[in-house]
């Protein structure tokens, strides 16, 4: 009887693992870790990327977006860092991805996250108030050499201050005042309301003022001009001033480190179909984001390389050893 | 002008069948989120958003702004029948509101709470609707110093709350804004007072501490009472109270008015919101009140003043979301991804382009308002019934949501053993006498006070005479000293003033 139940136990056993083994990943929802709060530009990629994959079926499982805000970051690396091998746990990106673990020395970096896809990358701009005396870039760092000029930025030792501090290196500009914000429209706010001289915002965080005329994009930190309409006219940071500065910062997808290889490649396949929709096309045209979408593989060679970048930057301006 | 035939158009579309259903559907959802603890109507407005996608965008930013009106009213609920904050901005209901149920007024409390969320929810409507584009305008010349002189002004108005001793006020005030330091900090970007662990990274929210603090501390006061004492709190409810609370908020109506204009104007500057405001309200009319010392121990003031005010900063704060796509709380700024899902792009060729949808989420801010209102209103007798079970029934209850709130917040177990030591630290400061409500305040507002404290000199140069150079500032920090200095003046003044001649 005892031997019986036994074998029937094993029986059972084989049976669940042998039909677990066939159901196709995801068997549940996917929690899709934001690394910042409520609202700000990761937060509303996340969103709407889990938005879209409910309203096109992409997904016979949900993902579940969840807010772990806190550590520019640190707090939710750790969490997706300590579910290793878990595929059901993702992570939407901001350039602290790269730059906290440094920064902070974290027990961990880029290296023991997994790769799904990039899904755009977003270009930064020098940005003046309309009526603010310089009229083009040269003119706004022929008056940064001479006086130091205010400027706003998100949080401190991030995107924006690595982007102003690289700019007085390689002009040789009188060290910026910079003044941290929390978030990428409160920055906007206080340039429009002329708290201070030049910000260096996305270009989505300040739409809404440059269409109503209140602030001027000077020049963008890339190779090349953005190709779109309303952009086509602001020339390259190289065109403006000779020097070439190009600065992006990377809305990527990574799960935890290990994960199964089926998993990922469903993953990336599942990030390349919202990609693909209609509105998140729209999406990156309004928002003049840089449309780049990079399966795994390719993520994971551009975040070597701009992990790099930014190591060797932090290192020159004495920010880690 | 364009105001009536905005409102008239917005009302043609917020009356129509389905945006009616939605809103309601919404108000209820708000109510639900905003009675439990933790589950806040931000995060509720972020998890219901991804449904909007599936109905047009001026249904979809109702539903979501009905939510949050629904979540303003219901956070009132727990705070004062279970002295545990339903949402942040609920929190300064407690300091009075559970005080008035203790003493069997919880339908009163309620009424009050309700009837100040309706007044400071139409009185900003109003002033949104009419004056939109030049207030959002002039919250742009709001820099770092005018911000950290408004703080100053909040700080200013609660020293000596509670009645304590001073120094047992200064030393809780110092004690939470020494907690707001530790985590991230924003100026220099590295870890602050986190002893290297990650946890700590993040801050401690003050939710949990305050659930700890204030609900779970007041269990085990009541523990040691004895239960027996608890039982049968009187709910006598009916419309006794709503003439009562009319007659009152009669008498109260200055004060009402300025936390409603107050809150309204701190909920339109960016990254403040309704919890804040409610400090402030709650602040300023208790410094103006004649009888100071009865707040704490269930003043009705202590309720309506917080909750107009948290009305009203939750209507302001969509108003330079609207205007200018900056959005003036957490809330808003969820309502803003909103925005760009459906596709919209704010500010002012919004109202050029969209104007049905503009005016519509204007009108749907009157009828929501007053949906929710009706519901809480028919609910009160039921609420007040909850007040009547018996506490040993009660208490596990309360306790078991305040520990899942705790976790909601920031799914984080961390949370929760937060919560439960505060409960204990909260008892022994109760026996000990000291005023928990300065350390509440100072932890919430210690993070936005210092960072722009911090802002402004840097943008001066290190030299603090920024706050008193610029107008506006000048201004607000002569305010702040004033309200500092009010209870010594006031004495002082009366003296002055000629007496009527005794005969």
């Amino acid at each position: 009887m005892k031997r019986m139940a036994l074998w029937s136990a094993v029986f059972l056993l084989a049976f669940v693992a042998v039909s677990w083994a066939q159901q196709a990943f995801p068997q549940r929802p996917i929690e899709f870790v934001i690394m910042a709060g409520t609202g700000g530009g990761a937060d509303r990629y996340a969103r709407f990327i889990s938005a879209l994959v409910d309203k096109h079926r992409l997904s016979p499982q949900p993902l579940l977006p969840v807010n772990r805000p806190g550590g520019a970051g640190a707090v939710a690396m750790n969490y997706v860092y300590s579910k290793k091998g878990d595929p059901y746990v993702i992570v939407i990106t901001l350039n602290s991805f790269i730059t906290t673990p440094l920064i902070q020395r974290l027990p961990f970096s880029y290296r023991d996250f997994t790769p799904i896809a990039m899904m755009g990358l977003d270009t930064f701009m020098l940005w003046v108030p309309a009526d603010s005396p310089f009229q083009t870039a040269k003119d706004l760092l022929d008056a940064a050499k001479a006086r130091s000029l205010t400027v706003a930025g998100t949080g401190s030792k991030q995107e924006d201050e690595i982007l102003f501090r690289t700019m007085e290196r390689r002009f040789g500009l009188k060290p910026f005042r910079y003044v941290p914000y929390k978030g990428g429209g409160a920055v906007a706010a206080a340039l429009v309301g002329k708290q201070v001289e030049a910000t260096v915002n996305n270009p989505s965080e300040q739409l809404s003022f440059y269409k109503d005329g209140r602030s001027r994009p000077l020049a963008v930190f890339l190779k090349q001009r953005v190709d779109q309409p309303l952009w086509k006219d602001v020339p390259t940071i190289k065109e403006a001033t000779g020097e070439e500065i190009e600065y992006v910062m990377m809305r990527g997808i990574f799960a935890p480190g290990g994960i199964p290889e089926e998993a990922r490649r469903w993953l990336t396949g599942l990030m390349k179909k919202v990609f693909a929709t209609e509105e998140f096309q729209k999406f990156l045209l309004d928002n003049a984001l840089f449309p780049k979408f990079m399966p795994g593989e390719e993520l994971g060679r551009f975040v070597a390389e701009f992990s790099a970048f930014h190591e060797g930057l932090m290192r020159d301006l004495g920010w880690i050893q | 002008m364009e105001t009536f035939s905005g409102l008239l158009q917005g009302f043609q579309v917020a009356l129509e069948p389905v945006n009616l259903a939605v809103a309601f559907l919404g108000v209820v959802l708000g109510l639900v989120i905003g009675i439990l603890p933790g589950l806040g109507g931000t995060s509720g407005v972020a998890i219901l958003l991804p449904l909007t996608v599936f109905i047009a965008p001026t249904s979809g930013i109702i539903f979501l702004a009905s939510i949050y009106w629904g979540a303003l009213f219901g956070g009132v609920i727990t705070s004062i029948l279970f002295n545990i904050p339903g949402e942040p901005w609920s929190v300064a209901l407690l300091f009075d509101g559970y005080p008035l149920a203790r003493k069997g007024r919880a339908g009163l409390a309620l009424t009050a709470a309700f009837l100040a969320s309706i007044f400071g929810a139409l009185v900003a409507v109003a002033i949104f609707s009419f004056l939109m584009k030049p207030l959002a305008e002039f919250s742009l010349k709001f820099g770092p110093p005018e911000m950290f002189a408004i703080m100053l002004m909040a700080f200013a108005t609660f020293v000596g709350l509670g009645g304590a001793a001073p120094l047992k006020t200064v030393i809780m005030l110092v004690t939470g804004l020494l907690l707001a330091m530790v985590g991230l900090d924003v100026v220099t970007g590295m870890p602050r007072f986190t002893f290297g662990t990650i946890t700590l990274l993040n801050g401690f929210h003050f939710v949990p501490i305050t659930i700890g603090l204030y609900g779970l501390g007041e269990i085990l006061a009541s523990a040691e009472e004895g239960v027996a004492k608890l039982v049968g709190l009187q709910g006598r409810v009916g419309w006794r109270d709503l003439r009562e609370t009319l007659r009152e908020l009669k008498a109260r109506f200055l004060t009402l008015l300025g936390s409603t204009v107050l809150g309204f104007w701190v909920g339109i500057l960016p990254g403040t919101g309704a919890t804040p405001a409610s400090f402030l309200g709650y602040g300023i009319a208790r410094q103006y009140s004649k009888e100071r010392e009865a707040f704490g121990s269930g003043k009705l003031e202590g309720v309506i003043a917080p909750q107009a005010a948290a009305q009203a900063a939750g209507i302001g704060a969509l108003l330079p979301m609207i205007t200018l796509g900056i959005p003036g709380s957490p809330t808003a700024a969820v309502l803003l991804a909103g925005l760009f899902t459906w596709g919209l792009l704010p500010g002012p060729q919004l109202f050029v382009e969209k104007p049905d949808f503009v005016w519509g989420l204007v009108a749907s801010m009157y009828l929501g308002n007053f949906m929710a209102l009706l519901i809480c209103l028919l609910a009160v007798p039921l609420l007040a019934a909850i007040m009547r079970t018996p506490y040993a029934i009660l208490t596990p209850f309360i306790v078991l949501i305040s520990l899942v709130g705790s976790y909601v917040i920031q799914n984080s177990l961390f949370d929760v053993w937060l919560t439960l030591l505060f409960g204990l630290v909260g008892y022994v400061l109760k026996k000990l006498r000291y005023p928990l409500a300065p350390l509440v305040v100072a932890l919430v507002l210690g993070d936005l006070a210092e960072r722009s404290l911090r802002q402004s000199l840097i943008m001066a140069d290190g030299s603090p005479a920024i706050f008193f150079t610029r107008p506006l500032s000048a201004l607000f920090m002569a305010l702040a000293f004033l309200l500092f200095l009010w209870p010594l003046l006031r004495p002082a003044l009366a003296r002055l003033a000629p007496r009527p001649l005794e005969l």
